[in-house]
């Protein structure tokens, strides 16, 4: 259970961090690439970040298990805003100073978590420019 | 994959409880085999049950075998909505009749969905001919899954559910890994899904199936296997793989019954259209062409199948609407429902029952004893040990007192609501970025904080602990507490469980392409369901109790969080006056309470903030030293401590930073301390105090006011210790006791931050700080609570003044 709250927390430090004031992508499986990426790609990523996220190929693809409760701890704790009205990102609510303070407490250093953070973001924006292309979603009639 | 080769990698991977649900499931079945065996389930009939929701439903011969054994019959005396009944009276059905149901349910979804598949392959614009039919195989599989889909469900049911999770977490984490291997398309697998796992790969239900005596008219092979899998909606072990979520699923044969039997049940319509959302059920075909690059997984699958599509289940765009009002209302049952105040309480009474038991009897329950199959509220009486019989022994007075509260429903009511929204002080930050961070800042150690069991059970022992602090406060509250005893405290800080998961079910456009439907909700309304129920924790007590838990849980969350609650958390629970104005002003003369404590809780609004740089002044050659000092200061104070001041105490700390800022510079400049060999502590402190008081401070002696001997305090809030490092040429790393923290004052001081001035002889020439490093803002090590150090330092014996060269500007 704390780990979650772990995870909540790297995760939008980390975005704060890179992105600013850009929103979290939460649905249709864009953060579940962008984590798997960062998974497979970083390096220096601590063994309680890999060790806490499972990722399995869902009737809906790629899902990363654990993001849906990640996403919950981080709106229970006030991290992030209610997602917006199609899920489709939500709003970090902590400033890079309570973001600091998060990282410290996790024991990782801005510069490190900012690198991640970035990362998580290229991965995201490419699958959001490849949906631009062929959408994922469709709209109800 | 083969039954047996799961079910010895299951005894490897979480021994416990497989074991446990290898001797339940060996003790419920031994009288179905018995039956088998003396040939009694032969020529058996299809029976018909009346049913509130779906009218009849009809259980197939070999459904009944199951259904008329202990292994399911014990589900009848499990509520499924646990104590809510207290609440709800009509809300007091049991799992088995939910498990009926779901039985239905799923029949009407195959039902659909096989009508569906039959219109696909004939009509529309595209038809597809090699959509695979229902095999009466896959029907009864499923059918027999559903009906066995809640058999990992113990007493109360959800109310125990997380006491054995964290008790075995590794265990059921582990096995969640080993399910996905044996099962493709597998997501989360919860507790109860995990042991049901468990309880149809034992060996005794594999004796059941495999029984010759067993009617199941179809294939008897990997039975086990393909009932598990549709229990926790894998897509392998099917024919028809647009099966695969009919029992666990975004939309289910589950959610539908349950939800519709909830809210008939409570009495709380919900506008749930089961019929039109099983009709809008629809087989999705899915090609390497008609997916988009964000489901790449399908596409891959797709290609790899020999055919070149594969199928799932989805909802036709006119299904939608039904869709969301699904998901609407499965937010509604949460709210008024699931986490009504009251049926939150009786839960954890209920988790507490339990807890207490084990504390008196001296062992903890076993997964067994847990499962005893007893009925809810014989459960109740075994824990409170009313009852006893030989497999299970529960607790003596204190469990017996619990368990009656919870007969008689003596619920305990709510002494305080803590929430994000109920911090007290938010307003003071000065834009809406700042405050939601301040705000994040203080109540994620909350969420984190209670995250386990034992977490909330030291939390709860603090407040019994500061109970007996404070009931001095009034002579009745002194009486009182005499009688209160650690169980009449519970805290209740539940994890939201309405995810909608929206997002996880697949759809088609009339010319075959796949996507997920776009959802709309109202925003509005899915947040206030979220503010007023999901995020609010409660502390719990019986209703005498009320003024001096409430009193007690606000000093006890100001002394682990930091904060107050604003009186918006007393009207949302109707406590509004229970606790005394005055009670707290005494408690601040005695210092029982800090200063902090006393301003957030004393006053009606409250008002935090942060030191920014521009706040703190520091003489102007510092600056000119290092000009991005103050910014730095203030970035660290913001991260060591969350949540800001109270007006008060941040201007006394800012007027101390100037006052000691300008008493080193003086120092420094003036040579006083170069030529001494050494300085006693006493002459440091009474530097320190004359040159305070000449900047306007109001500064007292610690033994003053009945605590420590060396201490200064200025204007009775803030503390300003004085050490002598001696020789070091690293006076800010200088680490000491800090025992004013261990002092007790008989005033109301600050008791996060302090001051400390360290005179230091550096160990060489390169040993003496610039006087821009004079001054730094650190965490103080080995203290649990976010307690900030603001160290000044100042040398001596350096043998000449140092080198500013300019007049210090008055600051």
């Amino acid at each position: 259970m704390i780990e979650t709250y772990n995870l909540a927390e790297l995760i939008v430090a980390s975005w704060k961090l890179a992105n600013g004031n850009e929103r979290i992508p939460t649905s249709h499986g864009i953060l579940d690439r962008a984590l798997r990426d960062l998974i497979d790609q970083a390096p220096d990523i601590p063994s309680w970040v890999r060790e806490g996220l499972t990722f399995a190929d869902t009737r809906v693809g790629l899902r990363c298990l654990e993001l849906p409760e990640i996403l919950d701890r981080a709106q229970e704790s006030f991290l992030t805003s209610e997602p917006n009205p199609t899920y489709v990102s939500t709003a970090v609510k902590v400033d890079e100073l309570v973001s600091r303070r998060m990282l410290r407490d996790l024991g990782i250093g801005p510069e490190q978590a900012r690198t991640w953070g970035r990362r998580l973001k290229a991965v995201a924006d490419d699958v959001v420019k490849k949906d631009n292309e062929r959408p994922a979603t469709i709209e109800p009639t | 994959m083969r039954r047996e080769e799961l079910s010895k990698t299951t005894s490897d991977c979480c021994p416990t409880i497989k074991l446990a649900a290898e001797n339940l499931a060996k003790k419920w079945l031994s009288p179905v085999l018995q039956r088998l065996g003396a040939g009694d389930a032969r020529g058996g009939f299809p029976k018909v049950f009346n049913d509130p929701v779906w009218g009849s439903i009809e259980l197939l011969p070999w459904e009944v075998i199951l259904l008329d054994s202990p292994l399911v019959q014990r589900l009848r005396g499990v509520r499924q909505l646990g104590l809510a009944h207290l609440v709800y009276p009509g809300a007091g059905y049991d799992r088995l009749e939910h498990a009926r149901g779901v039985v239905e349910a799923a029949d009407r979804m195959l039902q659909g969905l096989a009508r569906n598949a039959k219109h696909r392959k004939s009509h529309g614009a595209r038809p597809d001919t090699a959509i695979p039919e229902v095999s009466d195989d896959d029907y009864y599989v499923v059918r027999l899954a559903a009906l066995l889909h809640d058999l990992g469900h113990g007493p109360f049911s959800h109310a125990i559910e997380p006491v054995i999770e964290q008790r075995f977490s590794k265990e059921f984490r582990d096995l969640g890994h080993l399910i996905r291997q044996f099962f493709h398309g597998v997501g989360a697998i919860s507790v109860s899904e995990a042991l049901v796992t468990l309880l149809v790969l034992s060996d005794s239900m594999d004796h059941v199936l495999n029984h010759p005596e067993y009617n199941f008219p179809k294939s008897k092979t990997d039975l086990a296997m393909r009932v598990i899998a549709r229990i926790v909606g894998a897509r392998s072990h099917l024919a028809a793989s647009y099966l695969s979520g009919i029992v666990s699923g975004p939309v289910d044969a589950d959610k539908l019954d349950y939800m519709a039997r909830d809210s008939h049940h409570a009495g709380l319509p919900v506008g749930l259209d089961t019929q039109r959302l099983i009709s809008k059920l629809e087989v999705i075909s899915i090609t390497p062409d008609n997916v988009p690059p964000r489901l790449a997984e399908l596409r891959a699958r797709a290609e790899a199948d020999p055919r070149h599509r594969i199928y799932d289940m989805g909802i036709s765009l006119t299904g939608i609407g039904a869709y969301e009002q699904m998901i609407v209302g499965r937010v509604v049952l949460y709210d008024r429902l699931y986490y009504h105040h009251k049926v939150r309480a009786a839960d954890a009474m209920a988790q507490r029952l339990v807890q207490i038991a084990e504390d008196e009897r001296g062992q903890r329950f076993t997964v067994e004893e847990l499962f005893f199959d007893a009925s809810d509220d014989t459960m109740v009486e075994l824990l409170g040990g009313r009852l006893s019989c030989p497999e299970i022994s529960g607790g003596k007075e204190r469990a017996r007192e619990l368990a009656s509260r919870i007969r008689e429903r003596r619920l305990y009511h709510r002494a305080l609501a803590f929430a994000a929204r109920f911090v007290a002080g938010m307003d003071g930050f000065q834009d809406e970025e700042t405050r939601d961070s301040e705000r994040a800042a203080l109540w994620r150690q909350v969420t984190k904080s209670l995250a386990t069991f034992e977490n909330i059970r030291e939390f709860e022992k603090d407040i019994f602990e500061i109970s007996r602090e404070v009931a001095g406060v009034d002579e009745q509250l002194n009486k009182l507490v005499e009688k209160l005893q650690p169980e009449h405290i519970i805290v209740d800080l539940p994890t939201n469980k309405t995810r909608p998961g929206g997002n996880l079910l697949l759809t088609r456009t009339e010319d075959d392409e796949v996507g997920l439907p776009n959802l709309y909700f109202d925003p509005e309304r899915w947040s206030n369901a979220y503010d007023q129920q999901k995020r609010c924790g409660y502390v719990f007590c019986p209703r005498e109790y009320i003024p001096l838990i409430s009193l007690a849980s606000r000093v006890a969350i100001f002394r682990r969080y930091r904060f107050g609650i604003t009186a918006s958390a007393d009207r949302f629970t109707k406590t509004v006056g229970k606790v005394e104005p005055a009670w707290l002003d005494w408690l601040a003369e005695r210092g029982i309470i800090d200063v902090e404590c006393h301003q957030q809780l004393r006053e009606e609004r409250v008002f935090l903030s942060r030191i920014l740089a521009d706040d703190i002044r520091l003489p102007t050659a510092w600056i000119a030293e290092k000009p991005e000092l103050r910014k730095n200061l203030a970035e660290e104070i913001i991260i060591s401590r969350p949540g800001g001041f109270v007006t008060p105490v941040k201007e006394e700390i800012l007027k101390t930073i100037a006052s000691f800022a300008n008493f080193v510079q003086m120092i420094n400049e003036g040579g006083e301390y170069a030529k001494l060999g050494g300085i006693p502590e006493a002459r440091l402190q009474a530097d320190a105090r004359r040159h305070l008081r000449t900047q306007g401070l109001q500064i007292s002696e610690g033994s003053e006011v009945g605590g420590g001997e060396t201490d200064l305090l200025v204007a009775n809030k803030i503390v300003i210790e004085n050490k002598i490092a001696g020789e070091t040429n690293d006076p800010m790393s200088e680490n000491r006791p800090y025992p004013f923290q261990a002092r007790r004052y008989s005033i109301a001081l600050c008791k996060t931050v302090f001051f400390t001035l360290v005179a230091y002889k550096p160990r060489s020439e390169t040993g003496l700080l610039p006087q821009s490093s004079s001054l730094a803002v650190r965490k103080v090590p080995d203290i649990p609570e976010d307690c900030l150090e603001i160290r000044f330092v100042v040398p001596y014996g350096t043998g000449r003044p140092s080198d500013v060269s300019k007049p210090v500007a008055s600051c």
